[in-house]
């Protein structure tokens, strides 16, 4: 006797992100088992992430090596200049990158906190004596040079600039004291309105280390390991209080910090964290904003040897955490969360992003071993790069009885030329169907050229629906696609897929 | 004229004036004369005359020797009597064994008083002996250097403040741990800006207790000395009531001792009296004779007017006597001069004579 085909509409599948924590029966349909060199984009699909452009055509200061700091130096004066950082060099410029190092400076690493402050930038490092770089000066010098430079700079890990002073912490030999800079003078460590202050007896657990510093709501937070502790009415420090404290969270390094302008997101040792912005409580409320990849995430961060990045994006949504040394990042769309609180992710593998900077024109700045980089165009640099969907395992309502699928059709909404893959597999194994589609070749809109007797006509937005028939049975069924993505944009529309339900198993 | 009559009249001229010149010393030897007895007359009248002052204590008279004085017959025996008990009383006085008898019989006396030894004071001069030591002491206490005594007060002064400072301290401590701000560090305040302003306080009430120890042991200092000086009049006090009351109690012995030479000597104060009433009655006459001095030096004063009155008289006499003599005199010699006047002046202007008479005359 025929059966009726049942359907699983995937519309916008993936649209909330990986989901590794959730039984893969029970999921929810619109996540995503995998979703690699994904974002989540405006219209809430599935779609391939853009590439970065380089920038740097001469990069013979950087040598091998990769940028890891990207900053960019703004004054008053509408002054700017792009510094990076890499090859234990001070460089700047984007397309010739050029030496900027003070002379008889020594540099052993790269992991440089940099701040913009009072028409100066400052780089900070711990085991280094800071250096400064002014339009003034027209030098990067270090802080012992500036003049009416006073007091001993500070080599310390970590710099805010916040409330008019700087803030440094984590220097080699002391975890636990905070320097504060004179008012309005960065270079000025003692004498004024400078000051310190020795939280060793502050933390809420005995003992801790200052890994990171924040001003957020008009509030200092102290980032430890394991403990973070708020002061409040830090604008006058002499009379700043403490407010509150957080045992049992901390981070794991300074550059795991974000401001959103509504949040501020952490990376902890357990998944990626928010503080959220209190107002009818004084207990500041802690998210998880990583509870659908906490394991992996933990595997990750367990799993780095070097210090991550964390860029938040407005133009494009998303905050990126970087895991450097595995070549991974994980995006988080921070348009909405979840049911459960959490951010939609995807990740990013085989990532070559070694640095991020947001400039304040909405330029996300990418740092790589070719140079400087800015978040765009298709192609990681002039390789392309593998886009992959695979949907959660599928039961159609009734994982005991066997599926047998009939037909997949997904649509794909750009991809000019792109080959792509889809796939399809039965009870976990692993192994997949594989059904290649090329996408047809997108016209591109050409104006202001004088082409006589060529006649071209543009088809706007490619959009490819693939009607595939497909073979074999389960019980649970997986679809995906793998898409190269070669300098154009894909976003994965609609999933639908047709299954016969068999007999009990 | 002529010669001859020139001659003439130069002769009796000549006579005349001659004449007139022997006048004149008949009547200077007269005047002399005359003066002398005047003078021995007056003499013999101003004499001294002696005088008698009669009453019945006697006669003084006076004489150009000298004064006598003579006391009546009662007179006299009352001046003898009382020169002879000033001779009795005078022996008495002098009389050793008077002396003794007197001490035997204050002797007696004393010992019926059952006189005080002077060493019973001594618990007196004991306390006054303690009382010196005890000023002694004070007073070097006093001289004490006034930076150590200084630093003592201060000590004291901080060790009553030093606790409520420490809680100050501690609340401070545990209100700024509570407030995760105790390892706070400002190049303006040092530490936290209450912290400043409890080191600030606590500063300013070491200053105060620093300048409250200095004024402090000034006082401490002022008020040693004061009562060293009290402690050392109450021991001198002591020793001077010891001496006073032993000197008393001396003194009044002594005064018992005296006693019996208080009697010889009152002895001896009657024989002084006796002699001075002695001696009384004829002060008494000197005194009357004083008295007829006065009238004496009346009748003497009466007798030189007398005398006087008498020499005035006389030379008087004699005066016009010596006038008239002198009147004639010139009367002769103007005649003579008038005679050579004629001669040997005038109209003959040829004459020899011319002008000698004038120049005798002149």
């Amino acid at each position: 006797m025929a059966q009726e085909l049942k359907s699983i509409n995937l519309v916008a599948p993936g649209f909330k992100g990986i989901n590794t924590e959730d039984s893969p029966l029970t999921i929810d349909a619109n996540f995503a088992a995998i979703a690699d060199n994904c974002v989540i984009d405006r219209f809430g699909r599935i779609a391939a992430r853009k590439g970065y452009k380089v920038l740097t055509t001469d990069k013979t200061e950087l040598g091998t090596e990769a940028v890891e700091v990207i900053s960019v130096f703004r004054d008053s004066g509408g002054n700017t200049k792009v510094f990076s950082c890499g090859n234990n060099k001070i460089l700047s410029g984007t397309t010739t990158m050029v030496d900027e190092t003070p002379a008889a400076y020594t540099i052993t690493a790269n992991n440089w906190d940099v701040v913009n402050f009072n028409d100066s930038i400052y780089f900070f490092q711990r085991g280094h004596e800071p250096l400064v770089y002014s339009n003034a000066a027209a030098a990067v010098e270090p802080m012992s040079s500036v003049s009416g430079a006073a007091g001993t700079p500070p080599e310390g890990n970590v710099v805010i600039a916040a409330w008019g002073r700087l803030w440094v912490a984590d220097f080699t030999a002391d975890k636990s004291t905070i320097y504060w800079s004179d008012l309005l003078q960065g270079h000025v460590w003692t004498g004024g309105s400078s000051g310190s202050i020795d939280i060793s007896k502050v933390w809420p657990d005995g003992y801790d280390e200052i890994t990171g510093l924040a001003a957020y709501n008009n509030q200092l937070i102290i980032f430890g390991k394991h403990s973070i502790i708020v002061y409040e009415g830090a604008d006058s420090p002499a009379s700043m209080a403490l407010l509150d404290t957080v045992t049992g969270i901390g981070i794991r390094c300074r550059c795991g910090i974000v401001d959103t302008g509504t949040d501020l997101l952490f990376l902890s040792y357990d998944g990626l964290r928010s503080f959220g912005r209190t107002i009818q409580e004084k207990s500041m409320p802690i998210g998880d904003l990583s509870r659908n990849i906490k394991q992996d995430l933990l595997q990750a961060i367990a799993a780095e040897t070097t210090p991550v990045r964390m860029e938040y994006s407005p133009e494009n949504s998303f905050v990126l955490l970087v895991f450097r040394s595995q070549s991974l990042v994980y995006c988080f769309d921070v348009r909405g969360t979840l049911e459960n609180g959490s951010y939609r992710v995807t990740r990013w593998p085989g990532s070559n992003i070694k640095a991020l900077y947001r400039n304040v024109d909405g330029v996300l700045y990418i740092g790589t071993t070719d140079g400087v980089c800015t978040y765009d165009t298709y192609l990681d640099g002039a390789e392309g790069y593998t886009m992959k969907y695979y949907s959660p395992n599928l039961t159609f309502g009734d994982s005991s009885r066997l599926k047998i699928l009939k037909k997949m059709r997904p649509t794909i909404i750009g991809g000019s030329g792109s080959v792509v893959n889809f796939k399809w597999g039965y009870d976990f194994s692993g192994n997949f169907k594989t059904f290649t589609n090329t996408l047809s070749i997108a016209g591109v809109s050409q104006y202001g050229v004088d082409e006589f007797g060529l006649g071209e006509y543009s088809t706007g937005i490619v959009s490819t629906t693939v009607n595939i028939n497909t073979t074999g049975d389960g019980a649970s069924v997986v679809v995906g696609m793998e898409a190269e993505i070669e300098g154009s944009s894909m976003s994965l529309q609609e999933y639908n897929i047709w299954s016969m339900v068999g007999k009990l198993v | 004229m002529s010669l001859f009559g020139d001659a003439i009249a130069g002769a009796a001229g000549l006579a005349a004036v001659n004449a007139a010149y022997n006048k004149l010393g008949t009547v200077g030897e007269r005047a002399k004369t005359g003066a002398a007895d005047i003078a021995q007359q007056g003499l013999e009248q101003s004499q001294f005359r002696p005088y008698t002052v009669t009453s019945g204590l006697g006669s003084t008279q006076a004489t150009a020797e000298g004064l006598n004085v003579a006391l009546s017959p009662e007179q006299q025996a009352l001046q003898a009597q009382l020169g002879q008990g000033a001779q009795q009383a005078f022996g008495r006085a002098m009389d050793p064994a008077q002396f003794n008898q007197y001490q035997n019989q204050i002797a007696q006396i004393m010992g019926g008083l059952g006189a005080t030894d002077p060493r019973a004071y001594q618990g007196i001069a004991d306390t006054g002996a303690n009382a010196l030591g005890l000023s002694n002491q004070m007073m070097a206490a006093a001289g004490q250097d006034t930076a150590e005594r200084e630093r003592d007060v201060f000590a004291n002064i901080r060790a009553m403040q030093a606790p409520d400072e420490e809680r100050q301290r501690l609340m401070l401590e545990e209100r700024l741990q509570n407030q995760g701000r105790l390892g706070v560090r400002t190049s303006m305040f040092g530490g936290t800006p209450e912290q400043f302003s409890m080191d600030k306080a606590q500063a300013e009430a070491r200053n105060q207790a620093a300048l409250m120890a200095m004024q402090q042991a000034q006082a401490q200092q002022a008020q040693q000395a004061g009562i060293a000086g009290q402690m050392a009049q109450t021991g001198y006090g002591g020793a001077g009531l010891q001496q006073s009351l032993a000197s008393q109690s001396i003194g009044d012995f002594s005064n018992l001792a005296g006693l019996g030479s208080g009697l010889q000597g009152q002895q001896a104060a009657m024989g002084q009296q006796f002699l001075q009433g002695q001696y009384l009655p004829q002060a008494a006459l000197m005194q009357q004779g004083q008295l007829g001095l006065q009238n004496a030096n009346l009748a003497q004063a009466a007798q030189l007017y007398g005398a006087g009155l008498f020499g005035e008289a006389n030379m008087g006499g004699l005066e016009a006597y010596l006038g008239s003599g002198l009147g004639q005199a010139n009367l002769i010699g103007n005649v003579g001069s008038g005679l050579l006047a004629g001669l040997f002046g005038g109209s003959n202007a040829s004459s020899p004579f011319s002008g000698l008479l004038s120049s005798l005359t002149s």
